[in-house]
């Protein structure tokens, strides 16, 4: 397998004008993805995990253009998505393709179910015939388990799960090479997020996709993901293969997330740890000095208020930002 | 569920469902419109307006422009609607036949109001529509530019074009347009802000979808709503704003006329008590601004995919 997607360093970085400030005021800077690197192999699955306010979503949005870099390097089968111009840009849309976390929102209320599949294709195929969308709209409806009769109606007529299916539909339709779901399955009750990840995981292995699963569950993400991605506060902290990530957490967070899991069967498990994590996730506009998560940190010490440690290497492919962590595993 | 609808379709039957009829969403508009019983009289009212302004003058047993010589001088006791004389409303002040300056009026009062809030509409929209979704600098210097225009008192302008380009209607009209789409920018504007942060529009950003087409595919649409009941109220201020530049006699020209012009003469003579010359063009005009409220609330309604 080679390299689909490397992002290299990338920091995405906002300029927020507080209320009440006066004008002439330069405006706080916050960096909502700090130098992150990661890279996904061709027809692999990785899934970024991480708390609310934690950069997932500015990571998504950055890869598929949405929201410009400011440093760093997207790279794209070679090709370095964050130095094209606009108009490329957009031509390479038609490998990258996004879904998004709400189904109702992301689909426009005034256009039928498929005017919206067909969007893509108006977009990046305009000579192709209507009856030959017609066809291929078809046969994405199909795929992901809406009726042919579907086609003429709107996105309100539709419960959370069929409007997320019919997002799938659009994303798809171009058979792009890398899928992103962001929160995909968020916003849908159990059973129904259990069909659209069963629905996803077998669209990508008759398509070939690799994929970028975002959410803040871990066991969700643990289900479909071949390498897990953990992020706080803009930063990556770990990263691995998704069993040891899940089964040997190395960093405090990542263990704390992992403990944060509820068990379904309650009685099952024994008396429940210790909880690790306390407090709500400091505001990234006054980030703590130094580690990101020292605030929250049950083995924080002094040094840790100097600098955010780096992403070191532990062994083959796993990757940890916190030297306590690496020591212990050395 | 799901399963046995897959089976169903890979099944030869699949072309069955294909052929289901295509419900467009106009088709749905328009049942949904004509089932509002107080949008469909407004539209029939407006009808019946409309082919009286069409027709009224042909029907006219008098000319707009001619005087009853008879009646001159005695309109009080003679000039009140009559089927004998062919002055089926009566005779204004100056004894002309007020049926026929009453569909003459229609003409132009219909024909300002709906020019003028189509120009408004259009540009109005475009420009907020604009400026709304690329934001940022370019929003702020647009919108400037919009209170800059709003601070100019619009009559004052209106009335130095009438005076430097001559009195017509065409000035008239580019003068109407050029202050009306002021407001209905600015509020295309605020929609646009709202609109642009919804998912759909990212996706179809992240799709690849350029900007000038999202704005006309995702962003227009969804403004329609608002756009439409306001431009709905902008065609009754349109045909105030005329009557106003009439009353000071820079609008439409003698002989020709009015709604504006009518009403104020009307009104003038009221204490004579010839109330007809009040009365007709005001039930015009009554009729024809109600109509217009109640066909917006109704299109608002109908384009609202969600009130099904």
């Amino acid at each position: 397998m080679t390299a689909g997607l490397q992002i290299e360093n990338i920091s995405v970085i906002f300029r927020v004008r507080r209320r009440h400030a006066w004008p002439w005021r330069p405006p706080s800077l916050l960096c909502a993805v700090s130098n992150i690197s990661v890279s996904l192999l061709e027809g692999e699955t990785l899934g970024i995990v991480g708390e609310s306010g934690s950069g997932k979503s500015t990571l998504a949005k950055a890869i598929v253009g949405i929201v410009r870099t400011s440093t760093g390097a997207i790279v794209w089968r070679g090709q370095n998505l964050s130095q094209m111009s606009a108009h490329e840009r957009r031509a390479s849309a038609k490998d990258v393709q996004m879904v998004f976390q709400d189904p109702l929102a992301a689909l426009n209320p005034r256009m039928t179910i498929g005017d919206i599949i067909e969007e893509p294709l108006r977009t990046h195929c305009p000579r192709m015939k209507r009856n030959e969308r017609q066809e291929h709209i078809l046969e994405m409806l199909e795929r992901v388990g809406l009726h042919a009769s579907h086609i003429n109606r709107y996105p309100h007529e539709f419960s959370g799960g069929q409007c997320q299916r019919a997002a799938i539909a659009r994303a798809l339709v171009l058979k792009p090479k890398l899928l992103i779901c962001d929160e995909a399955v968020s916003a849908l009750d159990v059973s129904v997020r259990a069909q659209i990840i069963n629905l996803l995981t077998s669209l990508q292995r008759e398509l070939g996709l690799s994929m970028i699963f975002i959410a803040h569950d871990l066991s969700v993400v643990q289900h479909v993901s071949d390498r897990i991605a953990v992020m706080y506060l803009g930063h990556l902290i770990e990263e691995g293969p998704s069993r040891e990530v899940v089964q040997e957490p190395r960093h405090p967070y990542t263990q704390a997330l992992i403990e944060s899991i509820p068990s379904p069967d309650p009685s099952a498990g024994g008396p429940r740890r210790q909880k690790l994590l306390r407090g709500e996730i400091p505001s990234p506009l006054n980030p703590p000095s130094g580690c990101v998560f020292r605030t929250r940190c049950i083995i924080a010490r002094q040094a840790c208020a100097h600098e955010m440690p780096p992403m070191t290497p532990i062994s083959d492919q796993r990757r940890v930002a916190c030297p306590y962590s690496v020591e212990d595993a050395l | 569920m799901f399963k046995g609808a897959n089976l169903f379709l890979r099944s030869e039957k699949f072309l069955t469902f294909v052929s289901i009829p295509n419900r467009s969403l106009w088709r749905n508009a328009r049942d949904r419109f004509f089932q509002n019983s107080a949008a469909t009289g407004g539209l029939v009212a407006l009808f019946l307006v409309v082919l009286f302004a069409l027709f009224g003058p042909h029907i006219a047993a008098w000319n707009h422009e001619d005087i009853d010589w008879n009646l001159l001088g005695n309109v009080r006791e003679q000039g009140a609607p009559s089927w004998q004389n062919g002055h089926y409303f009566g005779v204004d002040e100056l004894g002309r036949d007020l049926f026929a300056r009453t569909a003459q009026g229609t003409r132009i009062s219909l024909m300002v109001g709906i020019v003028g809030a189509f120009i408004a509409v259009v540009v109005g929209t475009f420009y907020g529509a604009c400026a709304g979704y690329v934001g940022g600098r370019v929003d702020g210097l647009m919108m400037r530019l919009v209170d800059i225009l709003m601070s100019i008192p619009y009559m004052f302008v209106l009335i130095l074009l009438l005076v430097m380009f001559g009195r017509s209607m065409l000035v008239l009209f580019i003068g109407i347009g050029l202050i009306s789409w002021l407001d209905i920018s600015r509020i295309a504007r605020g929609q646009t802000l709202s609109i642009k942060k919804k998912e759909f529009v990212e996706a179809a950003a992240a799709m690849g979808v350029k900007p000038i087409i999202i704005i006309l595919r995702h962003i227009f649409p969804n403004l329609m709503g608002v756009v439409i009941v306001y431009a709905t109220l902008l065609v009754p201020s349109m045909i105030i704003y005329e009557s106003f530049i009439s009353f000071l006699g820079l609008g439409v020209q003698e002989p020709a006329t009015s709604w504006g012009v009518l009403i104020n003469d009307g009104a003038s003579q009221m204490s004579y008590g010839t109330l007809w010359q009040l009365l007709f063009p005001l039930f015009f005009f009554v009729v024809t601004i109600f109509s217009f409220v109640f066909i917006g609330d109704g299109l608002r309604d109908a384009l609202d995919p969600k009130d099904r």
